[in-house]
């Protein structure tokens, strides 16, 4: 899974009032890469994700992903792909609620006509993991947002995806519980070689990345590479958000 | 502020509100027609039978359908309060009070039931004349229709809506104070222990329903009265609390276990759907239940304004088979009237008869009796007696104006056994009553006999038949009708009993004489053209009110299933959405609202046409009258129309859908 994204623009809005959510973005994954996306809040990272990930088109530019241009795809191919090969932690969880724990974390899996067999297994896995059995048969509605943030990481792993979009997965979460989704996030990446796109506010959960890119106002700002040492990694990302004026310490940057 | 937070609320909703403000001034609008033409002075003068039945049917009419129009009303002007239960809420938690909050509801309401009555009441003044001449048209009366409208009409229509908009207004803010004394913002729970039972009840109550439907069946053909009525009414409380119960207990029951086997609930999208569409149905339980029995209703009554017509139409058939038909006392004044007007005649009949006491041994009474013989019966025209069995040379045919009359048949055996003075018995299985000259012209029992027996009858009174067919009508005047009318029943015969029929006597008599012994007085002629003109104002009075009562169902069952799919709340757009952002593609999506409007539409009309099925047991007492058809083709024109209003809304649906999508 190769991803390479060149030139997106995305505008949202009517011609006067609009904003240039993206302006201009060039990005290459490689096949298992743990990338990081960083930036102040509204600078585009979700909306960056967004277009990856086919949710929404670019009006500019292209995505490829396998050489395959995702921009040119129709709307039922996009979504068989993004079936198949994705895995999604959203922003705001995007979870079922009038479906309870168990049924929000099997969809992806009864989308794809799994058999019951193999869904309960890989549930029964899944729960273990993330610390989560004793949710199984609540309600959604009821659970608080870490537990609701956990229940949508365990949805989006569930299938095993080749490519993991996770925006802001840690958000909510205590440090345990973000310290044992990093820890498999970083598992599956290293044993299964699944590309993960990660934005964060967070300099800890970035500290997981193999690399980061940040942005600011729609472009990217600047790059950093894991030089192998996560503490090391630690204190450039910090350094970077500093000269950046955003992130996790310095939330309100001037033009928001 | 409070303008404000009012005015937002119909920008928010203004699609709803459209389709709720026209249906309800629709609904006015004809109520407001139909009360002024109760009114109108020319048709009380110019049409005879307005003011002796029509006004009143009107008045009844317009009745029923203001007080359907308030049920739809009542029960549709909540959905806009409970749309905005959300936002009452929030503006609870904001700290306004709560009788701020039912103001703001009341106003609504108010605002909304105010424009819907200007403008019915503006419908009714602009289209008044339009109906107005549609109805004349219809009942094929020739005069123009003149545009009124009194003070009288008005100052009813305007207390009428002054009292309903603050009816309905307060309703509106009982329902808010509800909504916000229901602290949980929780959907209704599913409560197994208490669906299960119902569902169960239910259908049991259901069941016997269509099980008391078959011996109703019976009992009505037996016409036991007292225990007809008592079915009919249990057959009203079964299927209405049956149905009731079917739907909020047996199939979220139904749903709830099929989610639960997980091999059908694991695979593709089912895992989301069989939730959703519960909780669509829990949901709108009420609403599938109201529009149920009200397309039940509806097809009821379509069935039975069907019959109504044909038996109008029948009998306007058996008593007038002729244009003109005379008889020996009235032929020659009818004759010289004929020439005069230069009457062109196409075809002229003529046929004796003989009359004698004769006794029907179903009941034993004694009755006059007249007979044709066969080589006459068979030289009248085709059309006139072609509604009874066919006979032969040797066979007997008895006519018997009773066979018609509900409640006559039960008793009637296959063979009708009929004894005659001074001759033999009569027994035959031929048994008609297609009149040959139509029905009013004689009393008792006509025979058709073959010739030798007619020959050899001795006949106490004789009589002769004549028959007209006319090329452009009879032109007979006015004058000349009403001479003829005052012969009408002038002439007849009368009965003298005595210890056995041999001996009983028969005489013809005239309406001056002074007679004893029971007497039977004819019509002496029918004309087809006085009677068609009533049979005509009556059909045509009875298509406009069908007409606009089909009309009007249409848009209120329409609207209140299109509302009701569209007012989709915030939780059930965002998990569209998200379902798409999880990868089920818009087919998928599309495939949900597809299914979700077939289910709705579906069910509804499954159990209706149920029902409905109890006006075959109504016209079960009517068997020489083949309602199986009619009721069939009624049905299904109105699962067609339904159809349509189905296929329409499920077009509408997805469009919303999938705009909030992109
Ligand atoms: N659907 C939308 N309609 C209009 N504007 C939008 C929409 N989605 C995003 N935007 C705008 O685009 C810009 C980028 O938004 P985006 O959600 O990508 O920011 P972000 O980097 O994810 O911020 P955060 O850290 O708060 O998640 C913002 O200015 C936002 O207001
Ligand atoms: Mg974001």
């Amino acid at each position: 899974m190769q991803i390479i994204v060149k030139n997106i623009a995305k505008d949202y809005g009517k011609r006067f009032n609009a904003v240039h959510a993206i302006k201009d973005i060039g990005l290459e994954v490689k096949q298992g890469e743990f990338l990081g996306i960083m930036g102040p809040s509204g600078a585009g990272k979700s909306t960056l994700l967004n277009i990856i990930s086919t949710n929404e088109r670019p009006d500019h530019g292209q995505v490829l992903i396998d050489g395959i241009d995702m921009t040119q795809l129709h709307d039922k191919e996009q979504a068989k792909y993004r079936r198949n090969k994705m895995g999604f932690i959203y922003q705001s969880f995007e979870l079922l609620d009038s479906l309870n724990v168990k049924e929000n974390i099997i969809l992806p899996m009864a989308l794809n006509h799994a058999s019951k067999k193999l869904i309960e297994q890989n549930f029964k896995h899944m729960i273990k993991l993330l610390n989560i059995e004793s949710l199984s048969k609540r309600n959604v509605d009821d659970l608080s947002l870490g537990q609701k943030q956990i229940v949508a990481a365990a949805r989006a792993l569930i299938n095993n995806p080749e490519i993991l979009f996770a925006d802001e997965p840690t958000g909510s979460l205590d440090s345990k519980s973000a310290t044992i989704l990093l820890n498999y996030m970083q598992l599956i990446n290293d044993k299964e070689k699944t590309t993960i796109l990660m934005a964060t506010h967070d300099a800890f959960t970035a500290s997981y990345c193999s690399h980061v890119v940040f942005i600011k106002d729609g472009v990217i700002f600047s790059e950093i590479v894991n030089p192998g040492d996560r503490n090391k990694f630690f204190e450039q990302i910090i350094n970077m958000q500093r000269t950046i004026g955003g992130g996790s310490y310095f939330n309100v940057s001037e033009n928001n | 502020m409070f303008l404000k937070i009012i005015r937002r609320s119909f920008r928010t909703m203004k699609d709803s509100y459209l389709i709720y403000i026209l249906a309800c001034s629709f609904a006015i609008g004809i109520f407001s027609i139909l009360l002024s033409l109760v009114d109108n002075p020319k048709l009380k003068g110019d049409i005879s039978i307005w003011s002796s039945g029509i006004a009143n049917a009107t008045l009844g009419f317009s009745v029923i359908f203001i007080f359907c129009a308030f049920v739809y009303m009542g029960f549709v002007g909540g959905f806009f309060i409970k749309q905005q239960a959300h936002e009452f809420k929030t503006f609870e938690k904001f700290g306004m009070a709560r009788w701020t909050v039912i103001i703001i509801g009341f106003i609504q309401t108010v605002v909304v039931q105010l424009i819907s009555w200007v403008i019915g009441v503006l419908v009714a003044l602009i289209f008044q004349k339009f109906f107005g001449m549609l109805l004349l048209y219809l009942m094929g009366v020739k005069f123009g229709f003149a545009f009124l409208f009194t003070s009288n009409t008005f100052n009813l229509l305007l207390q009428i809506g002054i009292y309903s908009t603050l009816v309905f207004s307060i309703m509106n803010s009982f329902r808010v104070n509800r909504l916000l004394k229901n602290k949980k913002n929780r959907q209704k729970s599913l409560r197994l222990y208490l669906r299960i039972p119902s569902g169960i009840l239910g259908i049991l109550f259901f069941v016997s329903g269509l099980l008391v439907t078959v011996i109703f069946l019976g009992d009505i053909k037996g016409s036991q009265a007292d225990k007809v009525l008592w079915e009919l009414v249990f057959l009203m409380m079964a299927y209405l609390f049956g149905t009731y119960l079917i739907y909020f207990g047996f199939l979220p029951s139904l749903l709830t276990i099929l989610q639960h086997i997980k091999r059908i609930a694991y695979t593709g999208i089912n895992v989301f759907s069989f939730k959703y569409f519960k909780e669509r149905l829990i949901r709108n339980t009420s609403i599938l239940w109201f529009i149920t029995e009200l397309s039940s209703l509806a097809l009821v009554l379509l069935s039975i304004c069907y019959l109504g017509y044909q038996t109008i139409y029948n009998n306007y058939d058996y008593a007038h088979p002729f244009e003109l038909t005379a008889n020996q006392y009235t032929v020659k004044d009818i004759k010289k009237d004929l020439k005069e007007n230069g009457s062109k005649i196409t075809r002229e009949y003529k046929t004796k008869v003989k009359m004698t006491v004769v006794q029907r041994s179903s009941n034993d009474q004694i009755i006059p009796g007249t007979f044709m013989s066969y080589s006459d019966y068979k030289k009248l025209p085709k059309s006139n007696i072609s509604r009874n069995p066919k006979i032969g040379k040797k066979d007997f045919l008895i006519l018997d104006y009773g066979y018609s009359v509900p409640g006559y048949v039960s008793n009637q055996s296959k063979e009708a056994v009929v004894k005659v003075k001074n001759a033999d018995t009569i027994k035959s299985n031929k048994i008609g009553s297609a009149f040959p000259y139509g029905s009013t012209m004689y009393q008792g029992l006509m025979i058709i006999a073959p010739d030798s027996y007619y020959n050899d009858l001795d006949a106490s009174v004789e009589n002769t038949f004549y028959g007209w067919f006319f090329k452009n009508g009879d032109k007979l005047t006015k004058k000349q009708y009403e001479k003829l009318d005052s012969q009408e029943y002038t002439k007849g015969v009368s009965i003298k009993k005595a210890d056995n029929l041999d001996e009983t006597k028969l005489s013809a008599i005239d309406g001056s004489s002074n007679n004893t012994g029971t007497i039977f007085m004819d019509s002496s002629y029918s004309r087809q053209k006085s009677a068609k003109i009533q049979v005509d104002q009556i059909t045509g009075f009875g298509i406009f009110i069908v007409a606009l009562f089909s009309v009007a169902l249409l848009i209120a069952l329409g609207s209140v299933l299109t509302l009701r799919l569209l007012l989709r709340d915030d939780s059930e757009w965002k998990q569209l959405k998200t379902l798409n952002k999880i990868g089920v593609n818009k087919s998928e999506i599309k495939e949900i609202v597809k299914k979700e409007t077939v289910y709705t539409f579906v069910i509804p009309i499954v159990f209706a046409v149920m029902q409905s099925y109890i006006v075959i047991a109504l016209f079960g007492s009517f068997p020489q009258m083949d309602m199986l058809v009619p009721f069939i083709l009624i049905n299904l024109g109105y699962v067609a129309l339904y159809g349509i209003i189905g296929f329409v809304t499920y077009l509408i649906s997805w469009r919303s859908v999938n705009q909030k999508l992109n």
